[in-house]
């Protein structure tokens, strides 16, 4: 006899509800059925219920059955720049901040490389000036729409590929984009300044922006950084969701947004992909709570 | 009493069936006796393993899988484990400081794919070899190093496939599932609770005990270069067997009907409209890693037999890469079927031209349409006056019961706690209950297949080495995919 089958035949294991219980075999009458044993209990358990869409996702057909829809995400409260959070949907999350900040060896020095050099940047302007003739026609009154949309820190984009963009009861997984929104911008900045790139408008002056031109330097975006950052995050928390790919995608659209508005080079855009990889490790560490919060909105 | 009181009988009342968590160990045949728990394939996979020394490597290419699980001690080859979600040419969550199998594997590893393949392979294996002792340095340096995102509390769906195929049954006298510590009463003795768990072990078991298993993590970040490093990695560590539960989001090779144009490739106009609608840049260079992955799965699939879920839509739009599945390569389509033997509801069918390779255990899903009528008439939510009375009559064949696998310990995973994290530490009761977990989809099918094809090889019943053959034998007979009845199914003993 195997050594496993010792264990195995002196304890069995119920799944009982939506728990487990240990017990010692059963000694009563079994049923054989196709699927083995089973067992009847008494356990008012509601398993067959309750699933993640992710394990097979048609299984929750009815699973916003109870959530508010068209709920009032009172969007008219997140008002000014970038830094307005506080005053909006979340308070300022401070725990997380401060987290941040003790990990702050594990985030300061990533290993993203030096900026282009200006004549590469410069080269780069080129495309951004073919961007700045196509973005006025009729077919691009879409994006035009989503530049201005975007301008602000604006969840739809993130919400929408995941179908809760109207539903109520996700309030852990929005108020979790923007903490890690907060944070990436934090740690962008940090970035930004250290490396000081010019804005492309500032290297060619013949590029008319669509949107007024940030303050802050341009490498690495971040937009991209931000949006991406939750799409590497939201990959953690729900990896089981079938539109994450589409997510990412989104998120990349909300980054190239600001190269069709003249306001960032494609490399911004890709240094900002790639730091909010290397930065998902030190945030799923500081977020954990939160994500797993949100987790819990989805299960 | 005046009381208002909803009339009985016409929803579900909510009492389901409790059950052996080990069920689809009966429905594979790998068990030949219900009171002994015998299993001669397990016998024989010690016995194989004692004379060679050699577990049957399985790639697990997924999310990260948790450390520590009382279950897996044993079952995961941390010394080999990567991760790709943060490091594009990887790292690694638990290196072995004093290891030299990684070492070794990676000086054996020779080039494999095409150009590109090949340019990233070489790349890998430049830089792996400091990575993996920058990663064991104690304490690692932190600045300019990118950590794994493989933590614990986010290892969910990797911990429930790893569960499936490798999970190790501990032995009552290895976990101290002792009483719940009491806090004295005012001015009282310490008072001693008695365990109700007093002699019970942890009587989980993988399908096949004996092998190892390399988590591979990916974030889902449709990047081709992460996918492809993810499968040379594959190859780099000599798996015998790869497991993907996922898809490789490839935006022109994943269909969107069971249309499919010459070879398996997405239909013409699906494929127009899809590159219509791409709402993003495409470079050439996304291109040419999304071909290398191309040429590079079937082409691995041949020497390393690869086991992809067919996918949860219930339609039948197969997942890229399992389309790639053909005669000619090792690539297996797994589907699900229920514990009542019928095709889960969830689960993707296929084609003449692309047929599911075989169907394994795992739960069910509600349906309520023109092809399958399957509806949960015990569920609290089920109302019987909503629906039509022939729907009901053909409604009786949901099955409630999941698959039932390993989960991270605590508050995360699938399964809760009450308690945020429970460790078996000294002087504390394990929350045994949030080990497990119920878990469900082609994804579990094909944790289960991959286990099983584990233990083929570890038996000797199926060689190393050979995806076409593998496949041959783990489907066991040559009839066609029945995809209504959910044929053929695994069984041990058709292997």
């Amino acid at each position: 006899m195997s050594s496993f089958g010792e264990t195995l035949k002196n304890s069995w294991l119920l799944a009982v509800g939506d728990s487990f219980e240990l017990c010692k075999p059963a000694t009563g009458e079994t049923r054989q059925q196709t699927g083995g044993p089973v067992l009847t209990t008494n356990s008012a358990g509601s398993g067959g219920a309750s699933s993640v869409l992710n394990r097979n996702r048609n299984r929750n057909r009815n699973r916003n059955r109870n959530r508010n829809r068209n709920r009032n995400r009172n969007r008219a409260n997140v008002e000014g720049g970038s830094a307005s959070y506080e005053y909006g949907d979340i308070l300022l999350p401070w725990r997380e901040i401060e987290r941040l900040h003790q990990l702050r060896d594990y985030w300061i020095d990533l290993p993203i490389g030096l900026p282009p050099s200006l004549s590469e940047l410069h080269a780069q302007t080129l495309g951004l000036m073919e961007k700045q003739t196509l973005l006025p026609l009729i077919e691009n009154r879409g994006r035009q729409d989503e530049i201005l949309r975007e301008a602000e820190l604006e969840l739809s984009g993130y919400l929408r590929p995941l179908g809760i963009e109207n539903l109520g009861g996700y309030d852990n997984t929005t108020a979790l984009f923007l903490m890690v929104a907060r944070l990436a911008e934090e740690v962008g900045m940090r970035y930004k300044e250290r490396f000081n790139v010019p804005r492309p408008s500032a290297v060619e002056p013949r590029l008319r922006t669509f949107i007024p031109v940030p303050a802050h330097a341009s490498w690495p975006s971040n937009h991209a950084l931000q949006s991406f950052s939750i799409a590497f995050v939201f990959s953690r928390v729900l990896p089981e969701h079938p539109g994450i790919a589409e997510l990412f995608r989104s998120a990349r659209r909300i980054a190239e947004n600001r190269e069709w508005a003249g306001i960032h080079y494609p490399a911004d855009t890709k240094c900002g992909h790639d730091l909010a990889r290397m930065l998902a490790p030190v945030l799923e560490v500081v977020l954990e709570e939160q994500m797993l919060r949100a987790r819990a909105e989805w299960l | 009493m005046a009381r208002i009181t909803p009339p009985e009988g016409n929803r579900g009342n909510g009492q389901y069936e409790g059950y052996h968590a080990l069920w689809h160990l009966f429905s594979l045949g790998l068990i030949d006796d219900l009171q002994s728990f015998d299993s001669s394939a397990w016998d024989k996979a010690e016995k194989k393993l004692a004379k060679s020394g050699r577990r049957t490597r399985v790639a697990l290419i997924d999310v990260s899988v948790a450390p520590k699980h009382p279950n897996l001690e044993g079952a995961i080859a941390w010394d080999l484990a990567a991760d790709f979600f943060s490091n594009r040419l990887g790292t690694f969550p638990d290196p072995d400081p004093n290891g030299t199998r990684f070492a070794e594997l990676l000086d054996a590893a020779e080039a494999i794919g095409n150009k590109v393949a090949k340019a990233l392979f070489a790349e890998m294996k430049t830089r792996l070899a400091a990575e993996y002792d920058d990663a064991a340095a104690d304490p690692a340096p932190t600045a300019r190093r990118i950590f794994p995102a493989t933590s614990a509390a986010f290892s969910g769906h990797g911990t429930a496939m790893a569960g499936l195929i490798g999970a190790r049954p501990v032995p009552a006298d290895k976990v101290d599932l002792i009483g719940t510590k009491v806090t004295p009463l005012p001015g009282g003795a310490t008072p001693s609770v008695d365990s109700p768990l007093a002699g019970h072990g942890l009587p989980y078991i993988g399908i096949d005990p004996t092998c190892e298993i390399v988590p591979i993590s990916t974030s889902f970040d449709p990047d081709p270069e992460q996918f492809l490093a993810a499968m040379l990695y594959a190859h780099i560590i000599d798996a015998d067997l790869i497991v993907l539960a996922r898809d490789f989001p490839d935006p022109w090779r994943s269909p969107m009907t069971g249309t499919l144009g010459k070879g398996g490739a997405v239909d013409s106009e699906e494929l127009e409209l899809l590159r219509k609608n791409h709402p993003v840049k495409y470079s050439e260079e996304e291109a040419a890693l999304w071909d290398a992955l191309h040429d590079l799965v079937p082409k691995m699939s041949i020497t390393r037999p690869i086991l992809c879920a067919s996918g949860n839509g219930g339609d039948s739009t197969m997942l890229y890469p399992g389309v790639l599945a053909s005669d000619k390569n090792g690539i297996i389509l797994v589907g699900a079927h229920t514990s009542l033997g019928k095709r889960a509801g969830y689960s993707t069918t296929g084609s003449a031209d692309l047929p599911v390779t075989l169907y394994a255990p795992s739960g069910d899903s509600e349906r309520l349409d023109s092809e399958i009528i399957r509806l949960d008439r015990v569920s609290p939510d089920f109302r019987e006056d909503t629906y039509s009375p022939g729907d009901l009559a053909a409604a009786e064949d949901f099955s409630p019961l999941d698959v039932i696998s390993t989960d991270v310990p605590g508050a995360a995973g699938y399964n809760g706690s009450p308690f945020p994290e429970i460790l078996p530490e000294d002087e504390m009761l394990p929350d045994y209950r949030s080990y497990y977990c119920r878990f469900s989809g082609t994804s579990a099918a094909t944790a289960i297949a991959a286990g099983m094809l584990a233990l083929a090889m570890s038996t000797g019943k199926i060689a190393r080495g050979d995806g076409i053959t593998a496949k041959k034998k783990l489907r066991g007979n040559t009839a066609p995919t029945d995809d209504i009845n959910a044929e053929p199914k695994l069984v041990w003993a058709s292997i």
